[in-house]
């Protein structure tokens, strides 16, 4: 009880790269960055990695539908959530995560895993940064929250918080593989060392998911007069597949981020 | 997604499964002559359990899957982006012709599908067939020669924690049943060694149950994650407890271990297992429930406490020495009788720190330890990368603990998962105690490094220590902490139960299972039956099983006189809840001056339990009767008792009153007081 299956990166040509940023002398984050995002690239442009954050975001779109409007059981329903009454943020956080896992189980893992991570971890900072307490929260905070969800600017920041949060988990995700083998024999003297990286590629992706942030809100509003409140999965994939894409490109052009 | 088709038993493919395509299709027998499955559990057969087919069906089928997980590979090392992580299994599996029905139904297939899904992050479609004879041929063959006393189920794996929680049932006065899943001989062996020291604790004869499940012959195993194990476990301990209609099963797992939240970024889903996972449970628990005809209660004991804190409680029931005698490594393949831990894999890790924060390496020396992670070289690969994930997990716990509890949910959302399979009005006081006992465990974590670093102290300046052991790779966190001398602290609300319904009882009561701790519910009847009812069912089920209120008019007859019944029910429970409103109620027969509900109070005033009173602020039309024995005996200054006033039309309200209160006068009148 209480396992975890670890592997190393595999020599491949793709992996090489990262492993010799991870074992040089330096730590320069904008380039493990680079080397783990190339070596990841085919998949995660994939159209099924794709669909997966696509899919992901989508809830977040959801909920801004939600917030905009008097009764929201409706549009959360369409993402299969009934909520209880009594409700509960953990109960809410856990289905949207739900909603991601059943739609696609059993096809590659660690997206479908990554992209419900950011997913509820850009949904419980905001629960947070929204409600008075998240441990002590009622079936009105819920509501509260979700009209929250509604505002451009809430909305911007969600965007932002969760493309981010999908590159910066899949750069992590890459780089934890190996990261452990190369402390006290490289520029990671201890483990506090490696630590610090992870943090610091959280927090570069973010600095740099700005590019997002800035044509989110407008998106949101743009496009939920055009569907008379109603935004579909299509429009959301487009939105998602174009946010990605910009975010990956930034990531590549930046240089020197330590 | 692969997909595999199993056929258990002889099956053949039904029509509709054949349509579908197949990486691979597999057929699985325990039968002799075409056995790929050993399935044995000698001490059943001999003494004559699992002679319920439902039981037996419920073994077949975990030992299925079981089997199955390991013959079809999760990718290999390098599939890192876990493409073929997740596999879909199709079984064709022969049940019972009298639970054909059962199992066949809609629901508990679903269940079943989902449960094993939660479990290992893999996809099921069962497919049952009617028709499996219990044959003289079977292993789990009845015999009706021997009898056997107990009245709870507890999976025992010969570790800290099993041992801890069998120890805490022998202390409550119950007799566990000891059931294991012994793949292997060497195993079997630690664990005997064990139980016989533990019979010096017990007045009782102490039955285990091992039974023996792994594969065998061809196909050979390509898979060692056995993330389906857990089901395999808790299947043995409800087959025990279906069988021998026993309504508990205790499997017990420390906290931390139990949430086993990912300490490394490469650990997603899956990766890591969730064998007592609180959602894992809830769904076994509902699968349970839809099968058997009375129902099982599933509980993890441990579930608020750390591993040094079960270590330090083992002390306190002065137990300390059987330590020794206790296993927790995860490769016992490897190990041998006089170091019986690698001290590399996760368990090892978690009890060496856990022993050295207990301050009990006295009975679980490093000696024991196949490699000292402190100070002996680490292997590239899962050994580093286990050591490291350990302390950067406590460090990132405390950074975000520093900031507030709620930035753990940030960090770790699969807590959201977890939390949300409580009832919702409890997740609030989960989710705290789930952070405060994170946080606990990583002041632990980090105050034995700190200790660590300072035992070594010579040694690491003088640049002895091994370029890659843990303390060449970490820094010092110059934490002191001492852990709370036995116990958790006191939000850990499973832990105050179970000390309740310890320190409560005089004399030990035979019960089946755990008992649950009885709180007398007195009012009047009349306008009061509703409320009555649906306080009882709401107070029950968001304690999950831990409390009972006793009500007059759900108890079975009795050929007792109803005063006699009604002082048996208040000298029984270990609290006492009124509600008063405005009628005072049917009088004692012959007394003009005492009403029922007044001698309710008296009774539970007498026996000294703890009395919690809700009187309705509605003075006017108030019965004066019962106004003049509010004023006289609820109200006295020396002997009443200091009531709240709460309007009954508000239900809800009411409800969570009683409910508070209950759960403060536990935390403050028999809650351990920490340091």
């Amino acid at each position: 009880m209480g396992h975890s299956t670890l592997k190393n990166l595999p020599r491949y040509p793709s992996y090489l790269e990262v492993i010799a940023q991870l074992e040089g002398d330096s730590v320069d984050v904008a380039q493990i960055a680079k080397a783990s995002l190339q070596a990841v690239k085919r998949q995660m442009t994939s159209e099924h990695t794709v669909d997966i954050a696509a899919d992901a975001f989508y809830v977040l779109v959801k909920l801004a539908c939600a917030g905009r409007k008097k009764e929201y059981d409706n549009v959360l329903e369409e993402l299969g959530i009934k909520l209880d009454k009594p409700s509960s943020p953990f109960l809410l956080t856990a289905e949207i995560g739900e909603y991601v896992r059943k739609r696609y189980r059993g096809s590659s893992a660690s997206f479908r895993e990554i992209a419900v991570e950011a997913l509820q971890n850009t949904v419980t900072n905001i629960m947070v940064e929204t409600l008075p307490s998240l441990f002590e929260a009622s079936t009105n905070d819920i509501a509260l929250f979700i009209k929250s969800m509604g505002k451009e600017r809430t909305f911007e920041q969600a965007t932002r918080s969760f493309f981010a949060s999908f590159v910066a988990k899949t750069i992590s995700f890459v780089v934890d593989h190996e990261l452990g083998n190369v402390v006290g024999l490289s520029a990671f003297g201890d483990n506090n060392d490696a630590a610090y990286l992870l943090h610091n590629i959280d927090t570069y992706t973010h600095d740099i998911a700005i590019v997002v942030e800035e044509f989110s809100g407008g998106w949101l509003g743009k496009t939920y007069q055009q569907m008379d409140g109603n935004i579909g999965r299509e429009e959301s994939k487009k939105f998602a597949t174009y946010a990605l894409k910009k975010l990956r490109k930034a990531l590549e052009k930046t240089e020197g981020w330590k | 997604m692969k997909r595999f088709l199993f056929l258990c038993e002889d099956s053949e493919c039904p029509a509709e499964l054949a349509r579908a395509q197949y990486n691979h299709q597999y057929h699985l027998s325990h039968k002799s002559g075409k056995r790929n499955i050993y399935l044995t559990a000698e001490p059943f057969k001999r003494l004559a359990l699992l002679q319920s087919p439902l039981a037996q069906d419920l073994i077949r089928i975990a030992a299925y899957v079981y089997v199955a997980d390991t013959t079809v590979s999760r990718g290999g090392e390098k599939d890192i982006l876990l493409k073929n992580w997740e596999r879909h299994f199709t079984f064709v599996v022969p049940v019972s012709s009298a639970n054909y029905n059962t199992w066949n139904g809609k629901n508990v297939r679903k269940s079943l599908e989902n449960t094993l899904s939660l479990l290992t992050g893999d996809t099921y479609t069962f497919h049952f067939v009617k028709g499996y004879v219990t044959q003289n041929d079977l292993l789990f063959k009845p015999s009706d020669q021997h009898e056997i006393y107990g009245d709870v189920a507890v999976l025992f794996s010969g570790g800290v924690d099993s041992l801890y929680a069998t120890l805490r049932l022998l202390e409550d006065g119950k007799r566990p049943l000891l059931v294991s899943h012994t793949p292997r001989s060497s195993l079997q062996s630690l664990q005997g060694r064990l139980l016989s020291e533990l019979k010096g604790y017990s007045h009782h004869h102490l039955n285990q149950f091992g039974a023996r499940i792994h594969r065998k012959g061809k196909p050979a195993a390509k898979e060692h994650t056995q993330r389906s194990r857990g089901f395999l476990y808790l299947s043995l301990g409800c087959a025990l407890a279906l069988d021998l209609r026993l309504d508990s099963v205790v499997l017990a797992d420390n906290g931390v271990v139990s949430l086993n939240l990912a300490k490394l970024e490469e650990s997603v889903g899956t990766k890591n297992s969730r064998a007592t996972w609180p959602p894992f449970l809830q769904a076994y628990k509902k699968l349970i429930a839809q099968i058997a005809d009375v129902p099982i209660d599933i509980a993890n004991p441990l579930q608020f406490m750390t591993r040094a804190e079960t270590m330090s409680s083992l002390q306190k029931l002065g137990a300390e020495r059987l330590l020794e005698y206790t296993v927790s490594c995860a490769h016992t393949r490897e190990t041998t009788g006089r170091q019986p831990h690698c001290g590399i894999c996760s368990q090892c890790i978690d009890r060496r720190f856990g022993s050295i924060a207990a301050g009990l390496e006295e009975y679980d020396p490093a000696e024991r330890y196949r490699k000292n992670i402190f100070t002996e070289s680490l292997d590239e690969g899962t050994e580093i990368k286990l050591a490291l994930g350990h302390t950067r997990f406590a460090r990132e716990v405390i950074q975000n603990y520093g900031k507030s509890g709620e930035s753990l949910f940030s960090r770790w959302p699969e807590l959201n998962d977890i939390v949300s399979t409580y009832n919702p009005t409890d997740q609030g006081h989960v989710a705290k105690s789930l952070t405060t006992l994170l946080a606990r465990h990583s002041l632990e974590t980090l105050g034995v490094l700190t200790k660590e670093f300072q035992r070594h102290r010579t040694a690491i300046e003088n640049w002895e220590i091994p370029s890659t052991s843990l303390l060449a790779l970490e820094n010092n966190p110059g934490i002191v902490y001492e852990p709370p001398p036995a116990r958790p602290l006191k939000e850990s609300v499973a832990f105050a139960l179970n000390l309740i319904t310890r320190v409560s009882r005089a004399e030990p009561k035979r019960v089946r299972g755990y008992a649950p701790m009885l709180i007398f519910l007195s009012s009047v009847f009349q306008g009061m039956m509703a409320l009555r009812s649906r306080l009882k069912s709401s107070i029950e089920s968001s304690f999950e099983g831990e409390f009972k209120l006793l009500t007059y008019e759900s108890e079975p007859a009795e050929s007792t006189t109803p005063e006699n019944a009604i002082r048996k029910m208040i000298e029984d429970s270990t609290m006492y809840v009124a509600l008063f409103d405005v009628r005072s109620g049917s009088n004692v027969p012959g007394d003009k001056e005492l009403s029922i509900t007044a001698l309710e109070y008296r009774i539970a005033r007498e026996s000294g339990l703890p009395r919690l009173v809700f009187v309705s602020p509605e003075r006017k039309g108030r019965d004066p009767t019962l106004q003049s024995f509010l004023d006289n005996q609820v109200r006295d200054f020396g002997t009443g008792v200091k009531y709240s006033e709460v309007d009954f039309a508000d239900e809800r309200s009411l409800i969570r009153e009683v409910r508070r209160a209950i759960l403060r006068e536990l935390k403050t009148g028999y809650a351990p007081q920490t340091s």
